[in-house]
C-alpha cells in the first residue's frame, strides 16, 4: 500500500515536472529565432556550405548563379562545395556513429572534437576559396552570404560566441 | 516490479527536468532556386546538434523535420532521418512549386509562404523550433532597357509599381531593345514579409521592338494582358 502511494505521488512529480518542462519548451522555442546580423560570419559560412553542398546540382548551380560570379570563379565556388560536402558528410556520419556506440553505452560522445572538426574545415574552405577567387569574386562572395543571413535561424547560445 | 517501476519513474523525473538544460547549436536555413524548368523550389536545412543528459535514455531518437504552408492550405511536412540523441541531424528537404500554380500564374497576386522546422525528440517531442518564416512570393513584370547602347542597361518594373521588387539584373537584354521578364520575387518578414525583394528569372521573356512597352492596364486586376 505504501508503495502504491509512493509510486503515485512520483507519478504527480512526473505529469507536473512534464508540463512544467514542456512550458520550458514552448519558452525555449525562440532559441532558434536569431537572424540576421546577428548571425557570426563563421556561422553563416558554416550554413552556407553545408546547405549547398547537399542541395541537388540544377539547384546549387542555381544558388551559385545568383552570387553573379564571373564563371572562371562560379566553377571555383562549385568545386570548393563539392569538397566541402564530401568532408562534412564523412566528418558527420563518422561522428554520428560514434554518437550512436557511445549513447549504446551510457557515455557522451566527444560532441566538442566534432565541432572543431567542422570549424576548421569551414575556415579551410573559407580561406582556400578566398585564395582562389579574383577580388571582384571575393567581394560578392561575402556579400552574398551576408545577404543569406536574413534567411538563416541559429540558436541563441551560438549567437552569443 | 514495484521497485524497477519506481526506479524508471524517478529517472523519467529527473530526465524531464534536465533536459531544459541541455545546450544546442540547432540552425535552419532555406534557399530560393529556379530549377530551370521555370519552378520555384524552396530548400530548406536543418543542421547541429545537442548534448543530453546521462544517463542515456535506451531507445530514445532525434528527427529533424520541415513544412512550407502555401496560401494558408494543409503543412506539406517533410522528416530526416532518426538519429542518436547526441547525432547532427542534419536533414535537407525541397518543396516544388510549379510554375503553373493558380497564385503564380495570376500576376500581380501576392501568395504567402510559411516556412516551419524543428527538432523532435522521441522521448519529450518537439524541443526546438525555428522562428516561423513568413514571407510573401510574387511573379513580377520587369523590364530591362538599353539606354544608348552603353552599359549599364536600367531596368524598370512596368507592371510591379505596387510592391515595387527589383528586376534581376541576370535576364538577357539586347540593344536598343526592351526584354521584358517575369521573375519569381521573394521577401520574408513578419505580415508577409517586409525584408527586401530577391528576385530570380522565371521562363517567360521576351525581347521587345524600341518603344513597344507591356500594356499593364489589367496588372492589378489580376486579368491577364499583353505582358510580354
Amino acid at each position: 500500500m505504501k508503495t502504491r502511494l509512493i509510486i503515485t505521488a512520483l507519478a504527480l512529480l512526473v505529469v507536473g515536472t512534464t508540463a512544467v518542462s514542456a512550458q520550458q519548451h514552448q519558452h525555449a522555442i525562440p532559441a532558434g529565432s536569431v537572424s540576421g546580423d546577428r548571425i557570426p560570419d563563421v556561422v553563416a559560412y558554416r550554413l552556407y556550405f553545408a546547405h549547398l553542398s547537399q542541395l541537388p546540382q540544377n539547384l546549387q548551380a542555381d544558388q551559385v548563379k545568383q552570387v553573379r560570379l564571373s564563371a572562371a570563379d562560379s566553377a571555383t565556388l562549385t568545386k570548393s562545395l563539392g569538397e566541402f560536402g564530401e568532408k562534412y558528410l564523412s566528418l558527420t556520419d563518422a561522428y554520428n556513429a560514434e554518437a550512436t556506440v557511445a549513447e549504446h553505452n551510457g557515455k557522451q560522445p566527444n560532441i566538442a572534437a566534432y565541432h572543431t572538426a567542422i570549424a576548421k574545415l569551414v575556415d579551410e574552405t573559407v580561406n582556400s576559396l578566398f585564395a582562389s577567387l579574383s577580388t571582384t569574386g571575393v567581394g560578392a562572395f561575402v556579400e552574398h552570404v551576408k545577404s543569406e543571413k536574413v534567411n538563416m535561424h541559429i540558436s541563441e547560445s551560438e549567437a552569443g560566441q | 516490479m514495484k521497485l524497477k517501476i519506481l526506479a524508471v519513474l524517478i529517472l523519467t523525473a529527473w530526465a524531464v527536468t534536465a533536459s531544459a538544460q541541455f545546450p544546442n547549436n540547432y540552425a535552419r536555413y532555406t534557399t530560393y532556386s529556379n530549377d530551370g524548368s521555370g519552378n520555384l523550389v524552396v530548400s530548406m536545412s536543418v543542421t547541429g546538434t545537442a548534448l543530453p543528459p546521462l544517463p542515456n535514455m535506451p531507445g530514445a531518437y532525434h528527427v529533424a523535420q520541415a513544412a512550407t504552408i502555401w496560401n494558408g492550405g494543409a503543412a506539406q511536412w517533410q522528416h530526416g532521418q532518426n538519429v542518436c540523441t547526441s547525432c547532427n541531424v542534419n536533414f535537407n528537404g525541397s518543396w516544388n512549386f510549379s510554375g503553373l500554380d493558380t497564385c503564380l500564374t495570376d500576376f500581380a497576386m501576392n501568395c504567402d509562404l510559411e516556412e516551419i522546422a524543428n527538432v523532435k525528440c522521441s522521448f519529450y517531442g518537439t524541443f526546438w523550433a525555428a522562428a516561423a518564416l513568413d514571407g510573401a512570393i510574387e511573379l513580377a513584370i520587369t523590364t530591362t532597357q538599353t539606354v544608348n547602347f552603353v552599359p549599364p542597361f536600367p531596368q524598370t518594373p512596368y507592371c510591379s509599381d505596387r510592391s515595387s521588387p527589383p528586376d534581376y539584373p541576370g535576364i538577357p537584354s539586347s540593344q536598343n531593345s526592351f526584354t521584358t521578364a517575369a521573375t519569381f520575387c521573394h521577401r520574408s518578414g513578419p505580415n508577409g514579409g517586409q525584408g527586401p525583394w530577391t528576385c530570380l528569372p522565371y521562363n517567360r521573356s521576351r525581347n521587345r521592338p524600341a518603344g513597344s512597352k507591356p500594356d499593364c492596364t489589367n496588372f492589378d486586376k489580376h486579368i491577364g494582358g499583353n505582358y510580354f
